[in-house]
């Protein structure tokens, strides 16, 4: 509510919102060529005006005024005798005394400007504004003038006269919400309007002034008596409302009703049966808002809605029926609150708003869900924000809200109920009706309630007397519940037959009279039977609604389809008299009397006298009985011929023959005035419609143009799209392969645990079939041993770290590396685990044999070493002194240490008879060509090759010291070869012969190196060696069983066991 | 020398089952020389068999790897079970496993190579008095179970 202080300030004068649209020049024109120049008023023009169009109305609107006229600018003061313009591609508003215009954004139009300024300036401007409709296509303005009669204004709408309005359904839907004061044609509306300022003038003295004492008084006392009149005819106290407004309101009924005074119009009060219900009714306007009546609503939603929902299931519908609709507020804030609820609990009901009203013009504004800014004040911000989608200066409802609504013309009173609602919200609506009515509406409520639904009724509304229907719920709210105690054959259904009139009725009402009326009644219906001349009864267009008896022999029935029109019956010659007749007194409601008609019998000619009688019953329609009065005997055609020429000397008969003539000439070009008349408006609608459709092909033109470049993105967007799911497909089938060829095990789970997805690998560790994709690992059977998988997947979720183990499969050949890490998403959120194994087996053998090697070298060379300790213990019992004991021990550790280096370069394994030589015998014979050996490629086992180069080295010692290489000439020849012998085995044998050294003699060759050379060979290889002293030199035959000293075939290195 | 040239049917007699000549020769020359007579030197199980069927030594130093399929361990159970010979092993790596076979030859000692002729005869003292029939005052008569066999 604006302050007390915007009223005394800026109520000096008026603000009147003249909005027009199609055909709004020509009416504008007519409206300030009559508006007096003098009219404390500030005039706005707010027109639909497309955009890029520069207008010229201010200019043609001057034309017609004295009054300054200006296009609107922002800020602008509006001064009284002042005329505004809206100029194109701008909203204007009003914020107290200023115009406030802003500037549409390219490409939008507000499709509602004249809503948006009449709700504005009666949001500031209160009683002292006024809402004037004038010409225009759609519904633009009706809520406006709406707001601007809940604020106590004045509204206007521009009615028919003989050029105007071109477009009415702007004004007509604005007259159909019923808030409409006053229907004027364009050149009335100044003087109204001038009245109307002029005398709330007047009316702020009665009220703020009390100069004229005793007029105040006389007032005071005619304003409790309004209160009396009031509360007696329609059972309600205004004492509690603001008297200044209640004033006002009666004010402009007097200004309606055209009474001067108070006391005069409580008397029309008293006396008019729709007077106190119309007061009633202005009194109470503007409760059907959002939200209007705020705790009502809130009760609403606490107490009711709730209940709703318990009571349904997720598959029923919540059924809500909302009579009386009118521009949708009521249903849509229902909706709203219904919505609401849905949104904050789940899996609920699905909700149905029936919103239903006899007017057309509202249910359109209702269907297209949009209101100016103003209209949503009760709106809290946030349901604002959920449910609104703001359009420039207005909110269009979401698309959620929008679809609960089913809108449709429906009578509460003519048209059958709806049924199994779970809430009928039928607020102030029965404030129009009278109790009667109201006590055939509400069990109609009654009867479309489900057992238990809600009943939502006004503030100034109740039960009345149905007690027996409906129970209290709230009963300050006016929330009732019904009773289920009637039974079904107790509900009175509304019942209405078309085409009953009014006249059946009083017929049938006079035959529930007394016996000798009805005596009477025979008589005289036989009188009429016999003794009266044939006739009908018509309605002002000709149908008949009445036959008297013998009315053939002047009407006869037409081809085709039955008809009861009187023009279409008559026998020939009749017919035209018949037609001029009817409309001659249908004009001038006389009897019209016709002589002589002529009317064709078959063969002959009857002449009658016609009479039209119109019959007028109170202020119904008039009926016409047309009778029929044969003059004379029927006439055949040669007689009637004879009278016709007969009739043709009489100058009187003829004279009277060119009148009917002449006044038939006249009703053929009266009739022919009406149809043209009817072709213009008919061609003017048409223009009209081509009009819409031309504009309706632009936008047409527009949306195909936008659907196209939508397309065009679309296009765009989808080959993207295409491009990126072919990469995605390459990216999986790479992946596909990439887990197939590595053979990683790889399994992935989510947060619960639930595989994803798993690689074929996995199926060796995990029992999983295709069908185990989204049930638990924990469900699932696996291979490994002594291993809690599910233990180490939990630890991995609870700590974001990887997790390793080596773990092996029941059959305990297998080894994998299980790898546990964290799933990590593409915006590093953990989301369940990657589970991967990776087959170690050949690396834990590898490991294994590592181990043993290693053991084995060790092995190896403490036992080696323990060889050489024997070596040295046996070299020193052997030596005369250190000197001797040196040399000896150093040349067999470094021999020993030779033949390893080959053993170990066979792998501990075998080594080459030849290379042994080499190897054993160069440090003797550095300058070379000293030795010759010769032999088949022969490999000695390790123990073998040992204990063998330690006997060449003896030797090669020997012969170093006293035999063939003690001399420059002296050469070794060497010989071996592999020899069978007796039961199947063979014999590796070796040759050393000496040549070409000084004579030798055996004990001087005998020592150690002889004896080991036996003993050794003996010991270790099963071996014997004979030795011969020949005179050129030593020889030595040496003979291995080759089953101990030769690898049969080559041999990859293997451990043994220590 | 002295020793070895002496008679002494008292002193202890031992079977060396070694498959390196030198390191076999070492250790007679090494228990020679405190006393105890070597019966032979063998250097596969089947020798090592045969010589103690033949001679009957009080004890045997058996070295785990020999020159034969059949290892230490096995001549030694073998020699324990059937003649109640028990073993001194000497060995260059013995690991549990081995060494917990090995304990069915109910081993007198256990003996790591690379050894010193000092530690070797120290072992063998240490182990020999744990033997009742040739404990400093006992006399020559053993061979427990020599009637058991062929």
């Amino acid at each position: 509510m604006s302050t007390e202080a915007t009223q005394t300030a800026e109520g000096e004068f008026f603000v009147v919102g003249i909005g027009a649209s199609a055909g709004g020049v020509e009416a504008l024109a007519q409206l300030f060529d009559a508006m007096p120049a003098d009219i404390e008023a500030a005039l706005v023009v707010v027109t639909h005006l497309g955009p890029h169009r520069e207008t010229l109305l201010a200019e043609i609107i001057s034309r017609t005024t004295k009054m300054p006229v200006a296009n609107a600018t922002h800020g602008a003061r509006l001064q009284p005798g002042h005329v505004y313009v809206l100029p194109a591609e701008h909203v204007l508003t009003v914020k107290g005394a200023e115009l406030q215009l802003l500037r549409l954004a390219p490409g939008h139009h507000e499709r509602n400007p004249i809503d948006v300024f009449f709700t504005s300036v009666a949001k500031h401007w209160r009683e002292n504004s006024v809402g004037i409709v004038l010409s225009g296509a759609g519904s633009d303005g009706t809520l406006g003038v709406k707001a601007i009669k809940e604020e106590g204004g004045l509204t206007i709408a521009q009615g028919q006269n003989g050029s105007g309005p071109a477009y009415d359904s702007m004004p007509l839907s604005a007259v159909a919400s019923g808030l409409v004061d006053l229907v004027l044609p364009a050149e009335q509306i100044g003087a109204k309007l001038q009245q109307y300022v002029r005398s709330l003038r007047t009316l702020e003295t009665i009220v703020g002034d009390d100069k004229d004492r005793e007029r105040a008084q006389s007032q005071a006392g005619a304003v409790q008596d309004l209160y009396a009149v009031m509360r007696k005819r329609v059972g309600h106290d205004f004492h509690s409302y603001k008297e200044r407004t209640f004033i006002r309101r009666v004010q402009r009924r007097m200004q309606v009703r055209q009474v001067g005074s108070m006391p005069e119009y409580v008397d029309l009060l008293r006396q008019d049966s729709d007077e106190p219900r119309l007061l009633f009714r202005d009194l109470l306007i503007g409760v059907t808002s959002f939200f209007r009546d705020g705790e009502a609503f809130a009760a609403l939603e606490a107490q009711v809605i709730p209940q709703l929902f318990a009571n349904a299931g997720a598959g029923d519908t919540i059924r809500v029926w909302v009579p009386g609709c009118a521009t949708g507020e009521e249903a849509y804030s229902l909706a709203l609150l219904l919505r609401e609820h849905m949104l904050k609990v789940d899996g609920v009901a699905k909700v149905q708003v029936f919103a239903t009203d006899i007017d057309e013009p509202a249910l359109a504004v209702a269907r297209s869900g949009r209101y100016p800014a103003p209209m949503l004040e009760n709106v809290a911000p946030e349901r604002l924000k959920r449910f609104f989608r703001q359009e420039s200066q207005s909110y269009v409802l979401a698309k959620e809200v929008r679809d609960m609504c089913i809108f449709s013309a429906h009578s509460v009173i003519r048209d059958p109920p709806f049924s199994r609602m779970d809430l009928v919200s039928c607020r102030n609506l029965l404030i129009y009706f009278n109790t009667e009515l109201q006590d055939s509406v509400l069990p109609v409520f009654h009867y479309a309630l489900k057992p238990n639904g809600y009943l939502f009724l006004g503030p100034a509304e109740t039960i009345s007397r149905h007690t027996d229907l409906f129970a209290a719920v709230d009963k300050k709210q006016r929330i009732f519940q019904r009773r289920a105690t009637l039974s079904a054959a107790g509900i009175r259904v509304p019942t209405w037959v078309p085409g009953m009139r009014a006249a059946d009725v009083d017929l049938r009402a006079r035959e529930g009279s007394q016996k000798e009326q009805r005596l009477r009644r025979h008589i005289e219906a036989n009188v009429l039977e016999q003794f009266t001349p044939a006739h009908i009864v018509v309605e002002g267009d000709g149908s008949i609604i009445y036959y008297s008896a013998r009315t053939g022999k002047y009407l006869e029935p037409q081809i085709g389809s039955p008809s009861r029109q009187i023009q279409a019956m008559a026998r020939r010659g009749l017919r035209l008299e018949l037609r001029t007749a009817l409309r001659e007194a249908v004009e001038r409601r006389q009897t019209i009397v016709r002589e002589r008609v002529e009317v064709d019998l078959d063969d002959r000619v009857q002449l009658i006298r016609l009479t039209v009688h119109p019959v007028i019953q109170g202020d119904q329609e008039p009926l016409y009985l047309i009778v029929f009065t044969d003059l004379g005997r029927p006439l055949t055609r040669e007689e009637a011929a004879h009278q016709q020429t007969h009739a043709d000397g009489d100058v009187a008969g003829l004279e009277h023959e060119l009148r009917e003539t002449r006044d038939r000439l006249q009703a053929t070009v009266e009739e022919y005035e009406t149809a043209l008349e009817e072709l213009k408006s008919g061609n003017e609608e048409l223009v009209s419609v081509n009009e819409e459709l031309q504009s309706t092909n632009e936008e047409l033109e527009t949306s195909k143009e936008e659907l196209q470049s939508v397309n065009e993105e679309l296009h765009t967007v989808n080959s993207e799209l295409a491009s990126k799911v072919d990469e995605l497909h390459h990216s999986n089938a790479d992946l596909r392969n990439l887990f197939e060829s590595t053979q990683i095990a790889t399994v992935f789970l989510d947060r619960h645990l639930i595989i994803r997805s798993y690689t074929p690998a996995v199926t060796g560790i995990f029992n999983l079939i295709p069908g185990d994709r989204g049930r638990p690992i924990t469900d699932i059977a696996h291979q490994l041993e002594d291993v809690d998988v599910t233990r180490d997947i939990r630890r991995v979720l609870d700590e974001h770290t990887p997790l390793e183990r080596p773990v092996r499969l029941r059959d305990g050949k297998v080894f994998h590396l299980m790898r546990i890490l964290p799933y990590r998403t593409t915006d590093e959120q953990n989301d369940g685990v990657l589970i991967t194994f990776v087959n170690i087996t050949e690396v834990v053998a590898a490991e294994e044999q590592q181990r043993m090697l290693v053991s084995e070298l060790n092995h190896r060379v403490r036992n080696m070493l323990q060889v050489v300790i024997g070596l040295a213990n046996q070299t020193l019992h052997r030596s005369a002194d250190m000197k001797q004991f040196e040399n000896a021990f150093m040349g067999r550790v470094q021999s020993l240490a030779r033949a390893y280096e080959l053993v170990s370069r066979g792998g501990w394994h075998q080594v080459s008879i030849a290379e042994l030589l080499d190897s054993q015998l160069a440090p003797f014979a550095p300058e070379g060509g000293r030795y010759r050996a010769a032999g088949a490629p022969v490999l000695l086992t390790a123990n073998a090759a040992l204990a063998f180069g330690l006997v060449l080295y003896e030797l090669a010692t020997n012969a170093t010291k006293y035999g063939a290489l003690s001399v420059p000439n002296g050469q070794v020849e060497l010989a071996w070869g592999l020899e069978a012998r007796d039961g199947g085995s063979s014999a590796l044998v070796f040759s050393w012969r000496e040549r070409g050294g000084p004579r030798v003699s055996e004990p001087t060759r005998r020592g150690f190196g002889s004896e080991l050379l036996e003993r050794q060979l003996r010991y270790e290889l099963n071996g014997k060696a004979t030795m011969e002293f020949l005179e050129d030199g030593l020889q030595v035959m040496v003979e291995i069983p080759a089953s101990s000293a030769v690898v049969a075939q080559a041999r990859p290195i293997a451990p043994r066991r220590p | 020398m002295t020793k070895d040239e002496s008679p002494m049917s008292e002193a202890p007699r031992v079977l060396i089952v070694e498959d390196q000549y030198f390191v076999a020769v070492d250790c007679e020359l090494q228990l020679r020389s405190v006393g105890i007579d070597c019966v032979g030197l063998a250097t596969t199980a089947a020798e090592a068999l045969d010589i103690a069927e033949r001679e009957h030594p009080d004890f045997a130093l058996m070295d785990i790897r020999l020159a034969s399929v059949a290892d230490g361990v096995e001549a030694a159970i073998v020699l324990y079970e059937r003649f109640g010979i028990r073993c001194i092993f000497a060995s260059a790596h013995a690991d549990a496993a081995t060494r917990s076979l090995a304990e069915r030859a109910h081993p007198l000692g256990w003996l790591d190579k690379p050894y010193t002729g000092g530690q070797l005869v120290a072992t063998v003292r240490e182990c020999l008095s744990a033997l009742p029939a040739l404990a400093p005052d006992a006399s020559s008569s053993h061979t427990p179970s020599s009637s058991s066999v062929h």
